[in-house]
């Protein structure tokens, strides 16, 4: 009775052992992954500020691009256009309460062309 | 021995290097444990500098003027370098320095030595592609000014330590001005990040962006028309400012020569100076509409009053005042259309010394406007008490009294906002980096000066300037517009007299007249052949104004424009 005792407690303390080793090891398990999940976070936080960078140089660049100074050159250099003179403008006065939505500064500018077909535009 | 003696004698031995073990541990984990862990946290914690952003500087429209972004900086840990000369010859190309420089930087007993500060990306890659050993990077921020030269004065630069040089980097540099925190960070032995808990993090501030009252389009068409007016005359310098006469904003302020902030060149440093509100000119017949609102204001003369103009030289107190043309008999308003000299000398008189004053300090002159710009300053008013006897007579026509250009086109402003003299502004809110508003500026009255009946019928006397006085060349086709031409001797120093050769040109005005919307003035210093305002100043005027009038889309108000309306043309509306 006593020995079949014994063996049964035994048989706890092992399980008991085995659980705890069990849960010893995922805790270092757990603590390891950790470590791992923070070096590929920290390489994906390395990635994205270099992203932010090459974001941030070439929103650089399209300014370059994008300036006054470089519009206007390829305005009046590569596309040929000049600035419209008092003889090529018409004004047309609107009534501004029925065109609200269209304007609120008030007047076109009516601009022909060279078959003589009126195209307006908004200014 | 015997066998249990030996075994006792064993045990106790183990016992007592246990114990040896366990009074050391406890000396080492709870005596010393402060010391340790101190040695331990230096070696794997890591103290870094996090640097944000510097703020963004818009135009009013929200476009950026001045932003920031990541470079890499080179610098080298001369003690980690083994072949100084063999290293110095492969960077040479690549930073554009000599060897010799690289050479003599490395070859310092200093710990860390800068190599070359902000250099290109790909540069940086192409370097670290070297494995270069004692060579390391550090990422920075660089301005970068998007439009170049635009509004260089007023935007200003920042430093190579991102600190605020000159304009609004400067001025609004605490705003604008990154937040740096220091963050601490655990590392393993290859010095890689780890995320624990006793790691410090924080949320990325940056510091705020500055939204500017330029409009980089009027910015714009003001650079390129005074940059012309520069070339064309060969003046020393060329200012223009454009001002929203009812709120007091700047919409343009440039001045000529100027400085581009991206380029590396030490040239730039000679500009970084605003002269539009540091520098002091004579402003000459600019002045005069000054005294005539004085004296409309104080009923001392009416438009038809007539001022006996000597044909063309008094002499006052035995010193010659001159007009360019010689007349007789003038009324008050062709004394100002005209611009007689003798005219307004006389009519001046009859202010006198401290109204004269009272008048110009109200307008402005002689104090700080408030802009918010660097280097601003107050000008020269002498006080009455320091006047000579020939003072009063030529400051009547804007002589022995030093303007900046920035107080000048207030008080014109003043005339046009019907006698209320508003604060010039140059920021109109500041924004957090996320776009939400953290502090707005309101246009801000200073006084009103005078009456707005006096500004109104100042107002027709500088139409009438510009429509058959010396102003001619201002005017623009189907816009009314009032303004004043100026065209002052500068005094020279050296012989104590006022020069025969060297000028102050410019021309003064708002449009439309009816219902200005902005005043704008041009200044060119010491323009070369012809030096009148109204020949070199006032055309500059009108070519700005006709195309500020159209982007604002401001319709012309004068009928003319509508005679000859073709057919074709689609109205919309009811067409006028």
């Amino acid at each position: 009775m006593r020995i079949e005792k014994k063996r049964r407690y035994k048989k706890y303390y092992l399980l008991l052992f085995i659980g705890g080793l069990l849960i010893f090891l995922f805790y270092v398990w757990e603590c390891a992954e950790v470590i791992t999940l923070s070096y590929r976070l920290n390489e994906l936080k390395r990635k994205l500020i270099s992203l932010e960078n090459k974001n941030r140089n070439l929103k650089a660049n399209l300014h370059n691009y994008t300036n006054l100074a470089n519009v206007n050159r390829i305005a009046r250099e590569e596309r040929k256009m000049v600035f419209p003179q008092n003889e090529n403008i018409c004004f047309l006065k609107i009534n501004v309460k029925e065109n609200r939505a269209s304007s609120d500064k008030g007047f076109f500018i009516a601009r022909e062309d060279s078959r003589g077909a009126s195209k307006k535009s908004h200014y | 021995m015997p066998r249990k003696s030996r075994i006792i004698s064993s045990m106790l031995i183990v016992i007592f290097t246990l114990i040896v073990l366990e009074i050391r541990l406890y000396y080492i984990q709870v005596v010393s444990h402060r010391r340790y862990r101190r040695m331990a946290d230096k070696q794997s914690f890591s103290i870094g500098q996090t640097d944000f952003k510097r703020g963004t500087i818009y135009d009013r429209n929200g476009k950026e003027l001045a932003i920031e972004f990541e470079v890499s900086s080179v610098y080298a840990i001369p003690s980690l370098v083994s072949h100084r000369r063999g290293i110095a010859k492969k960077l040479a190309p690549l930073l554009h320095m000599s060897e010799k420089a690289i050479d003599k930087k490395l070859e310092t007993s200093n710990s860390f030595v800068w190599l070359r500060r902000k250099i290109d990306t790909e540069i940086a890659e192409k370097i670290k592609d070297l494995h270069l050993k004692g060579i390391k990077f550090v990422n920075e921020g660089k301005r970068f000014y998007p439009e170049n030269e635009l509004a260089s004065q007023v935007i200003g630069l920042a430093g190579l330590d991102n600190q605020g040089l000159s304009g609004i980097e400067n001025s609004f540099d605490r705003i604008l001005r990154r937040k740096t925190k220091k963050t601490v960070r655990r590392k393993d032995g290859f010095g890689r990040e780890l995320i624990a808990a006793d790691t410090t993090y924080q949320s990325e501030v940056s510091g705020c962006g500055v939204v500017t009252t330029i409009d980089r389009v009027i910015q714009y068409i003001a650079e390129v028309e005074l940059r012309k007016a520069y070339d064309n005359t060969k003046a020393k310098l060329a200012t223009i400012i454009v001002q929203d006469c009812k709120t007091g904003e700047i919409l343009a302020l440039a001045n000529f020569p100027s400085f581009n902030g991206n380029s590396s060149s030490s040239e730039k440093c000679k500009y970084l100076k605003n002269p539009a509100v540091s520098s002091i000119f004579e402003p000459g017949s600019t002045f005069k509409p000054i005294v005539a609102a004085a004296l409309l204001e104080e009923n001392l003369v009416t438009l038809e009053d007539r001022f006996y103009c000597e044909g063309g030289v008094y002499l006052f107190n035995g010193i010659p005042i001159r007009d360019h043309e010689g007349e007789d008999w003038l009324t008050f308003v062709q004394v100002l259309e005209k611009s007689s000299n003798i005219g307004m000398a006389k009519a001046g008189q009859m202010l006198g010394k401290n109204k004269l004053y009272q008048y110009a300090r109200d307008f402005g002159f002689g104090n700080f406007t408030g802009i918010r710009l660097p280097g601003e300053t107050p000008g020269i008013l002498k006080k009455p008490k320091d006047w000579s006897e020939i003072s009063l007579s030529r400051l009547s026509f804007g002589q022995g009294v030093g303007v900046t250009a920035i107080q000048l086109i207030s008080a014109f402003s003043c005339l046009a906002n019907g006698g209320v003299l508003m604060e010039p502004m140059i920021v109109k809110r500041f924004v957090d980096p996320g776009g939400k508003v953290v502090k707005e500026f309101q246009p801000c009255p200073v006084r009103r000066v005078i009456s707005h009946k006096t500004a109104k019928t100042l107002t027709n006397i500088l139409c009438g300037i510009v429509k058959k006085g010396t102003g001619k060349e201002a005017r623009i086709m189907g816009y009314k517009v009032a303004g004043k031409t100026g065209t002052a001797q500068k005094f020279d120093p050296a012989t104590g007299k006022y020069s025969d050769t060297n000028y102050i040109a410019s021309f003064i005005g708002y449009l439309p007249a009816e219902q200005p919307k902005v005043t704008i003035l041009v200044v060119l210093d010491e323009p070369q052949g012809f030096y009148w305002g109204g020949s070199v100043a006032a055309p500059v005027f009108a070519r700005v104004g006709v195309k500020i009038m159209r982007y604002l889309g401001i319709p012309p108000d004068s009928q003319e424009m509508f005679k000859n309306l073709p057919p074709e043309a689609v109205c919309v509306g009811s067409p006028l």
